[in-house]
């Protein structure tokens, strides 16, 4: 545990003295204030506007700055021959995944605590009732940004990093589509079609799981089950993700 | 396949019949040696003789086609074992935004050395290798030579029983060559058995016991330094003597 923590531990501060930081400031500051024009040109939702799109931008920056952090960092670990210095010592290759995992987590934590703490300074200005609302939304968001950047690691774990980034990039988007994708097939009346649409059901992240705005935003009730089905969908999909990214990583040759 | 114990005590390396091609390319062809506690084993040859990937291979960072390795009596998988190793890649680089007092850190972490203990060993190796002033510095502002000075130390954070340098002369000034020799000779008192690589001949014959000269894969010649360089010679005769000879069999 030692180990996967100091790993974490060098992984993190390797990302937040790439300046980064800076940039990731002046994008969240750029978002509250457009989150706020935005919202002023509303009639009379102007605080459901502001969230909506306010939390949104923050999901999506997020999870595109940490899967190209993450993909990125993977890959200069073996052009920097960081594995070397590494793997001869006591580390095992899924010491060196788990720990590089915490890393980017810490990371998103940060990004998210950034990005998050601006637009709730600001959402607390209009209404403080819908702070809650925008926790719940951003829990939901570490949830499936995590799952997103475990299946980031086992892509860069055997492909380029633009790759890896694109490859995730196009499970988020297919992994928010499926409802509709089955109903869509389902009305073409295709065998072959309606098959492939549900292996692809089962076997990509079904991240409509993880869509709570709409819900938080009309203050609908999510059910206890589904938050805890959820949780269990979340921790089977990562674990998986994460095992097959430590089996690629054992096979190879550095 | 586990040595005796008798074996592995006595050689902390035993290499037997390692084989490695890439693609069509047979990089490591049979290598076969051991190493004593105490030993320093400088591996030279040219360009290409396979001496980076047999170290490789030793730590297991390359898996062999063929071939045994014992690492004290095991190998590279037990993690154990590499609790005992110390490895100085060649061209280091890798974390450019730790400082070199942080990576010494690092590493004594991934030994799990107690923090009390790291901080002074670190703090000692620094004033070793001759960075004092550069120890709070991100590496990406070092030069090459104090990359190799502070991937030294790092290779050296848990007093290693088998330290491998891949070029560690490579980079230096004349007086860091003096200074890195000074330190592998004292390094080798202290019982520690070393395998390195160098092109710089007249160093590995100053710091080794043992020679080994590798071409296209294959050792050449093993020998001490006193059985391979006869009086009046050099090892840089010796060395193109047997390339040369080397060359022709081809």
């Amino acid at each position: 545990m030692k180990i996967i923590w100091s790993i974490a531990s060098a992984t993190y501060r390797e990302i937040i003295r790439e300046r980064l930081l800076y940039g990731i400031f002046l994008i969240a500051a750029l978002i509250t204030g457009a989150s706020f024009f935005l919202s002023t040109i509303s009639f009379d939702q102007n605080v459901r506007v502001l969230q909506d799109i306010g939390l949104a931008s923050i999901h999506v920056l997020t999870l595109f700055i940490t899967v190209f952090v993450a993909t990125n960092s993977l890959s200069r670990d073996v052009d920097r021959r960081a594995l070397y210095f590494l793997f001869p010592k006591p580390v095992s290759r899924m010491h060196y995944v788990l720990g590089k995992y915490v890393g980017f987590i810490l990371f998103m934590i940060t990004t998210l605590v950034i990005l998050g703490g601006l637009f709730s300074v600001g959402l607390a200005v209009i209404d403080t009732h819908v702070l809650l609302a925008a926790g719940i939304n951003i829990m939901y968001s570490f949830l499936e940004i995590s799952l997103l950047l475990a299946l980031a690691t086992l892509f860069a774990s055997f492909t380029a990093p633009l790759n890896a980034s694109l490859y995730t990039l196009a499970i988020y988007f297919v992994g928010h589509s499926q409802s509709s994708l089955r109903t869509f097939v389902a009305q073409l009346n295709n065998g072959f079609l309606n098959a492939v649409i549900k292996t692809v059901y089962y076997v990509l992240p079904n991240l409509e799981k993880f869509d709570v705005r709409k819900a938080t935003l009309y203050q609908v009730p999510i059910p206890h089950s589904q938050v805890f089905w959820t949780l269990i969908y979340w921790a089977l999909y990562l674990a998986i993700a994460l095992y097959l990214a430590v089996l690629v990583t054992k096979k190879r040759e550095l | 396949m586990r040595y005796s114990n008798y074996m592995s005590q006595e050689h902390p390396l035993i290499v037997t019949d390692i084989r490695k091609n890439f693609e069509k390319v047979q990089a490591v062809r049979g290598l076969s040696f051991t190493v004593k506690a105490g030993e320093v084993l400088g591996i030279v040859g040219p360009n290409g003789a396979g001496k980076t990937t047999t170290i490789k291979i030793i730590l297991g960072l390359l898996e062999a086609d063929k071939g045994t390795i014992s690492l004290f009596g095991s190998t590279s998988e037990d993690l154990q074992v590499r609790k005992r190793i110390g490895y100085m890649p060649e061209n280091p680089s890798f974390y450019k935004h730790l400082t070199g007092r942080e990576l010494l850190l690092f590493a004594a972490s991934l030994f799990e050395i107690p923090s009390a203990t790291a901080k002074t060993k670190a703090q000692d190796l620094i004033k070793m290798v001759g960075l004092s002033k550069a120890a709070d510095r991100a590496l990406q502002g070092y030069s090459k030579g104090m990359l190799q000075r502070i991937c030294l130390a790092q290779a050296l954070i848990n007093d290693p029983d088998l330290l491998f340098l891949d070029e560690p002369l490579d980079g230096l000034d004349p007086l860091g060559r003096i200074q890195m020799r000074e330190i592998l000779l004292s390094v080798k008192e202290k019982g520690t058995a070393i395998v390195f690589n160098s092109h710089i001949l007249s160093d590995v014959a100053a710091v080794s016991t043992h020679i080994a000269i590798m071409d296209k894969g294959q050792i050449v010649k093993h020998d001490t330094v006193k059985k391979l360089v006869p009086a009046g010679k050099t090892l840089e005769d010796v060395f193109m003597a047997t390339v040369a000879d080397s060359k022709e069999e081809a």
